[in-house]
């Protein structure tokens, strides 16, 4: 669980509550998988999920590699790291926090709420255990990472520096492994280059035409990749400040780069679907490695070898997959490669070497007129029924038509809003604004509860459902490793149940609404225990 | 009527002489113009007065603008005639005159117009022979018609230049285009008057109303072909009008727009196929009527000279509504602006009317989108389409997923910016590698920020249907289709803070644009890639000189080209013309009597209510003060320079000597100003005859002396003419090129540029 800060424009907060309805231990990847980071010592890959979940997989495990999850992040989940030799994990997200992370326990030891929007970036340099994060907001932000997991409850202040001057939102960055030259990519079409000791800008590289998505710097950052949506990749030298090469072997955007020990080979993938081996030398020699079924988001070399042996590779599509190299190794030591760029390349590989499953997302539902039931549908056009009051899914419906069903369910009541749905991370995320969420009352009779006395009181669906979230509270949730997590939120701290408790009671219609007595209606109104509800708080 | 030629006389001798006070007094001039308009309706009281030639004879002379640069002295023109005829100014026309210009120039403009009169023309007999006298003409029709004669004027004038140019030795080559503004005004009430207007202004007005002749042509010949009875759709269209036939309906609010605005209510409420007949009939209780108020315009005029100086100064109702649609965010002037252009004029008038607004805005879109799908496409009738109107794409793409949506929108012109609204910030200054602030904006700058990408971001995101997200995204502008002429409108204004004043409110941006020769759409162009003909050449430019926005000169350059393509007048052709013409005239007779009398009740009731609409004009600046920033501005300008003005009467002292005198014409050249009792004639009637002349004087040597005219105009195939109102002059390209993007600021600037496209180097 998490806070939000949203500032609306007059200055205010606004409080919303959000959960999520799901199964307690979600498996699979519920949404596209926007970043990857592999533990070579421990065999393991993250997966950073637009589902909002970082999953720890066992590489070795064919069969069921699901580990952990690390669960923390309200909203899409677009990058993370692996810093000081796989224990600390660091993620960047669209709920607009940095978060540091156990890696090795899987639980979250900070949160870094110091950017504005969406944090869409981050670097590391491992040589200095420095980690950089950058987002729409324009901002980058510099990190010891060292002193982020010595963080404690007392010691929660972090000095950060940032590094200023960019004038649009920035999607990409990289930071050499010395620690030496950061850059950044963004929608103003230029790379920025700072030196990270001094925060001092060194130069803008201007070629691409436009959004920058994806960067990568030689170790001593004297060179650097650049994957653009105009769909070239460029080779730049930081000493001569220009460009010294441009790559077109994709059709669409480039949105993810990968490049080997020696920084001569490029592996490039992006919205054409296709992953690309580009001798960086001879730009004629390439190779398809294989063409993914959704647009690329991120690849990471499996470096046990050299040549890299595979490559795993996520898409907007949740399953993960691994591509082997092996191939690739054979083709070029025997010249064969295919250096016509007019003839379309046949791929290397047409399976995954292996497959990470992926579970369906929700891409599409419909609040019902009596406000309590949703009808979705699923990427795998499967159709369910979920009621929104028991946090639960009431009926699996199959493969039907959706508008046919919501005909089929249509009731002649009118019941004001009282909740919003999203779907971004591809699960149900049901909102209750401060606003409206108390809009809907209801007879106790139309809604289903039986009371003891027969009598037929008035209900309120909102002041049912908060209620019931408190009486529900996952006291299991409270992971006694939470207990270490700091608020690095300007000095203000305290565990997530009692800031809940705390914005719900300054809102005095619910106060009062507490103390009103529905508690004997609970009795018939449970949430199921196969849904686990993931309650988000957020504080505006 | 004859009757009536002694009082004309009379009105006639008046003027010259006020004029010769006017051009000492600047703006007594003006004031005593207005004046005699008052007092001429008098002295014709007991017949049907026509004020409106009176009033377009009268004004020839007036508002010389104290200071208009640039201009040449008017002998030097004199010594050697272009042979291109220009327009006169009928006091402050030159927004018009400059557009006609241009018009008449427009690659293949001229010849559609010429094939959709003759459409209009078949459409008409029929009903002539069954009712000549209730003839139903809508006015946008008919404005085909007065530009179709004022393009035969143009080209017989100057057919009977090039075969006998020593008959205009001591003249000028111009004609007036005064039944075109006449239908404009009727079209258009905001014309009225001798008000400054902005050119862009009236060109869209023009090409929405050839656009809607158009409209009604292509839906009138769907009629006859749905109902094989062509009388029963003649029926309807005379007796009931406001039943909902479609073609009716169309028109109905455009008609009431354009006729209703002078007259009183009595006529409003009438419907329209009634209002010819109705008018005739009511002509004698309207005299009557009119004889009582009349006095008062009278005495007005008299007691005036010093009192209403100050009202005429002061802004009238109808202009500050111009400025009441600066189009922040309309970038794209798109096909509904004419009816846009609407509700504004009718600022202070009745509620009724701008009901009637309303409908028409309803109706056209629909009626346009009727047309698309019954695009059975007489040849011709897309003709505006084809020339002016392009399709913008305005495309919104996803940052996160990279695919986008797609809306469509059509233009017939793009105003874009000459000034950069976002100074660059102290920032930049820092950089690294700072890239040098380019002097001289250009026009592919301007175009760039026309099309700039707009990014959706921040607290406001786009929702991605893809991505089930909010994310950020881009919007940009994009040519989807481009026409054969695009018109390219320059932002010169800008928004001051001062927001209680529409004029100060806004200033013109002397900031000078370099205008290339050539222009490449490609960069803008949906499909870069496969487009090949989005190559454009510069053929005309609309000048505005005057360093406000509310008042100046406009002067329009123009590259001659197909000029091989210009025909000589033939003697039999001319015939069949004449008759043609004379056929016109004579339904013109009537016409112009009748509408001459709405005019003139216009007038009436306008010189009563001033004060009225002052008041009105007042509110109605206020409130266009607050609309500044939705609404669309122009530059206004109609001043005649000092120069054109002495031509303007050494052109009256021409004297034409082969005016027939035809019943019909006499009540035109009884009009006459000139001293002498000669005059130009109402362009229309003199162009046939000076034609006739010329080709009866050629008729021996025909065949050479035609080549060598021919030839003769062929020199000034690609070469540069400034048309100055009546005044033509041939500029070279470099002096022309260093008039349009000049090194320093100047208060003559280009404002309206027209770009052709330009031929496939292939074939």
């Amino acid at each position: 669980m998490a806070t939000h800060h949203r500032q609306n424009a007059a200055g205010r907060r606004k409080v919303q509550v959000s959960y999520v309805i799901r199964d307690e231990v979600e498996k699979y990847n519920r949404n596209g998988v926007n970043a990857l980071q592999l533990d070579p010592a421990l065999n393991r890959l993250f997966t950073a999920g637009r589902d909002s979940i970082i999953r720890i997989w066992s590489v070795y495990q064919h069969k069921d590699p699901y580990i952990a999850s690390m669960e923390h992040h309200t909203d899409w989940v677009n990058d993370i790291v692996l810093c000081c030799n796989g224990k600390t994990l660091i993620s960047a997200s669209s709920d607009t926090t940095v978060k540091v992370w156990n890696a090795h326990k899987g639980f979250c030891m900070s949160t870094l709420r110091t950017h504005k929007d969406y944090v869409k970036a981050l670097a590391y340099a491992k040589d200095k255990e420095l980690v950089a994060s950058a987002g729409l907001d324009r901002q980058i932000f510099l990190w010891d990472v060292n002193t982020l997991t010595a963080l404690t409850a007392s010691n929660n202040t972090v000095t950060t520096s940032s590094l200023s001057g960019n004038k649009d939102s920035i999607y990409s960055l990289a930071m050499n492994q010395m620690g030496t030259v950061i850059v950044s990519g963004s929608t103003e079409k230029v790379l920025r280059v700072w030196d990270p000791r001094t925060c001092a800008k060194l130069m803008k590289l201007k070629g691409h035409t436009d959004n920058v998505k994806s960067l990568l710097l030689n170790r001593d950052g004297t060179q650097c990749l650049s994957g653009s949506s105009d769909g070239t990749i460029r080779l730049w030298s930081l000493g001569q400040q220009r460009c010294i090469a441009t790559y077109r072997v994709h059709d669409e955007g480039v949105w993810a780069l990968q490049v080997n020990e020696a920084f001569t080979h490029v592996y490039s993938g992006g919205r054409d679907k296709k992953i690309y081996c580009t001798d960086l030398r001879n730009p004629d020699i390439r190779v398809l490695i294989c063409e993914e079924k959704a647009p690329v988001l991120k690849m990471e070399l499996d470096r046990s070898a050299d040549p890299p042996p595979a490559i795993w590779v996520s898409t907007t599509k949740s399953s993960v997959n691994k591509w082997s190299l092996k191939g690739m190794h054979n083709f070029r030591s025997s010249g064969e490669y295919d250096n016509d760029c007019s003839t379309p390349l046949t791929p290397l590989c047409t399976q995954p070497e292996q497959v990470i499953k992926g579970g369906a997302s929700i891409i599409q539902c419909h609040i019902l007129n009596d406000k309590r039931h949703i009808l979705t549908k699923d990427t795998n056009n499967n159709v369910a029924f979920w009621d929104v009051l028991k946090a639960c899914k009431g009926e699996d419906l199959g493969k039907v038509e959706f508008d046919e069903e919501i005909k089929k369910r249509f009731k002649m009541v009118y019941v004001p809003n009282w909740f919003s749905v999203d779907l971004k991370t591809g699960m149900l995320t049901i909102t209750l604004d401060e606003s409206d969420c108390f809009a809907a009352w209801v007879s106790a009779k139309d809604a289903g509860f039986s009371s003891s006395d027969g009598s037929d009181p008035k209900l309120n669906l909102g002041g049912l459902l908060l209620q019931a979230l408190l009486e529900f509270w996952p006291r299991t949730r409270i992971n006694p490793m939470d207990e270490e997590e700091n608020e690095v939120n300007h000095g203000k701290e305290m565990t997530d149940s009692v800031f809940i408790c705390m914005s719900l009671s300054r809102n005095p219609f619910f106060s009062s609404f507490l103390c009103e007595n529905f508690f004997h209606l609970f009795s018939s109104f449970t949430f199921s225990s196969s849904v686990f509800c993931h309650i988000i708080l957020a504080l505006a | 009527m004859p009757g009536l030629q002694g009082e004309n006389v009379v009105a006639a001798l008046g003027s010259p002489i006020k004029k010769s006070k006017l051009s000492l007094k600047f703006f007594q001039k003006k004031e005593t113009k207005r004046a005699l308009d008052f007092s001429e309706p008098q002295a014709d009281e007991p017949k049907t007065a026509e004020p409106v030639d009176s009033c377009d004879q009268v004004v020839p002379g007036p508002s010389p603008c104290p200071a208009s640069p640039g201009l040449l002295l008017p002998c030097e023109k004199r010594e050697n005639l272009m042979p291109f005829v220009g327009l006169n100014n009928l006091g402050n026309t030159c927004y018009l005159n400059s557009i006609l210009q241009v018009l008449y120039y427009c690659p293949g403009l001229r010849g559609g117009i010429k094939k959709l009169y003759n459409l209009t023309k078949r459409k008409d007999k029929p009903k002539e022979e069954t009712d000549k006298s209730e003839e139903f003409l809508p006015a946008h029709i008919e404005l085909l018609g007065s530009f179709n004669s004022l393009i035969t004027s143009v080209e017989q004038l100057q057919s009977s230049f090039l075969l006998n140019p020593d008959s205009f030795s001591d003249g000028e080559l111009a004609t007036p285009p005064r039944k075109i503004l006449h239908t404009l005004r009727q079209l258009n009430p905001m014309y009225e008057g001798y008000l400054q207007h902005d050119a862009q202004e009236v060109l869209q007005c023009i090409l929405g109303y050839i656009q809607e002749a158009c409209d009604t042509i292509r839906k009138e010949q769907e009629l006859e072909r749905e109902d094989n009875d062509v009388t029963e759709v003649k029926m309807e269209n005379g007796v009931h009008l406001d039943s909902s036939d479609s073609v009716t309906e169309s028109k109905t609010p455009t008609e009431e727009d354009g006729q209703v605005s002078g007259k009183r209510k009595s006529d409003t409420e009438v419907g329209n196929a009634k209002k010819k007949p109705k008018s005739a009939k009511s002509k004698k209780s309207e005299v009557e009527e009119d004889s009582i108020s009349r006095n008062r315009p009278l005495t007005r005029s008299k007691r005036n000279e010093g009192k209403a100086k100050l009202g005429w100064l002061r802004p009238s109702g109808k202009q500050p509504s111009i400025f009441s649609k600066f189009r922040s965010v309309g970038k794209i002037s798109s096909m509904t602006v004419k009816t846009q252009n609407k509700p504004e004029q009718e600022n202070g008038q009745s509620d009724k009317k701008s009901q009637n607004e309303k409908n028409s805005d309803e109706r056209s879109p629909q009626n346009m989108a009727e047309d698309k799908r019954a695009m059975k496409a007489v040849e011709g009738l897309d003709l505006m389409e084809r020339l002016f109107q392009g399709r913008l794409v305005l495309r919104t793409r996803c940052l996160e997923c990279e695919s986008f949506t797609e809306r469509r929108e059509d233009f017939q012109d793009i105003s874009v910016p000459v000034l950069d609204d976002q100074p660059s910030s102290p920032d930049d200054l820092s950089e690294v590698s700072p890239d040098p602030k380019p002097e001289l904006k250009t026009l592919k700058w301007a175009i760039a920020q026309f099309a700039s990408v707009e990014r959706i971001a921040g607290e406001d995101k786009y929702f991605c249907e893809t991505c089930h997200h909010y994310t950020e995204a881009e919007r940009s502008l994009l040519f989807d289709k481009t026409p054969e002429v695009i018109t390219i409108h320059l932002k010169r204004f800008s928004a001051n803070s001062l927001e209680l004043d529409p004029y100060a409110g806004l200033s013109k941006v002397n900031t000078p644009l370099q205008t290339p020769l050539t222009l490449s759409l490609e960069e803008w162009c949906t499909h870069p890639s496969s487009t090949k003909g989005q190559h454009y050449e510069l053929f005309a430019v609309v000048m505005h000189s005057g360093v406000t926005i509310s008042s100046g000169h406009y002067t329009a350059y123009i590259r001659m080209s197909d000029l091989k393509d210009v025909k000589l007048w033939q003697q039999d052709r001319k015939e069949a013309e004449k008759e043609e013409e004379e056929e016109k005239e004579s339904k013109e007779g009537t016409r112009v009597k009748e509408e001459a009398l709405d005019y003139d009740d216009g007038e009436v009731s306008f010189s009563l209510n001033t004060r009225g609409q002052r008041g009105a004009s007042l509110a109605s600046s206020k409130t266009g003060g607050k609309k500044l920033s939705e609404g669309g501005v122009g530059l206004l300008g109609g001043q005649r320079s000092l120069s054109s003005y002495e031509l303007g009467t050494s052109s009256s002292k021409h004297t034409d000597k082969t005016a027939s005198s035809g019943a019909t014409e006499g009540s035109k050249r009884r009009k006459t100003i000139n001293s002498v009792g000669q005059n130009t004639e109402a362009g229309l009637k003199k162009e046939p005859e000076a034609g006739e002349e010329a080709s009866v004087a050629s008729c021996d040597g025909v065949g050479a002396t035609e080549q060598q005219a021919l030839n003769n105009l062929l020199e000034y195939e690609g070469k540069w003419l400034l048309f100055d109102d009546s005044e033509v002059r041939l500029f070279e390209e470099e002096d022309f090129l260093r008039a349009c993007s000049p090194e320093m600021c100047s208060s003559s600037t280009p404002y309206l540029l027209f770009y052709r496209r330009m031929p496939e180097p292939g074939c």
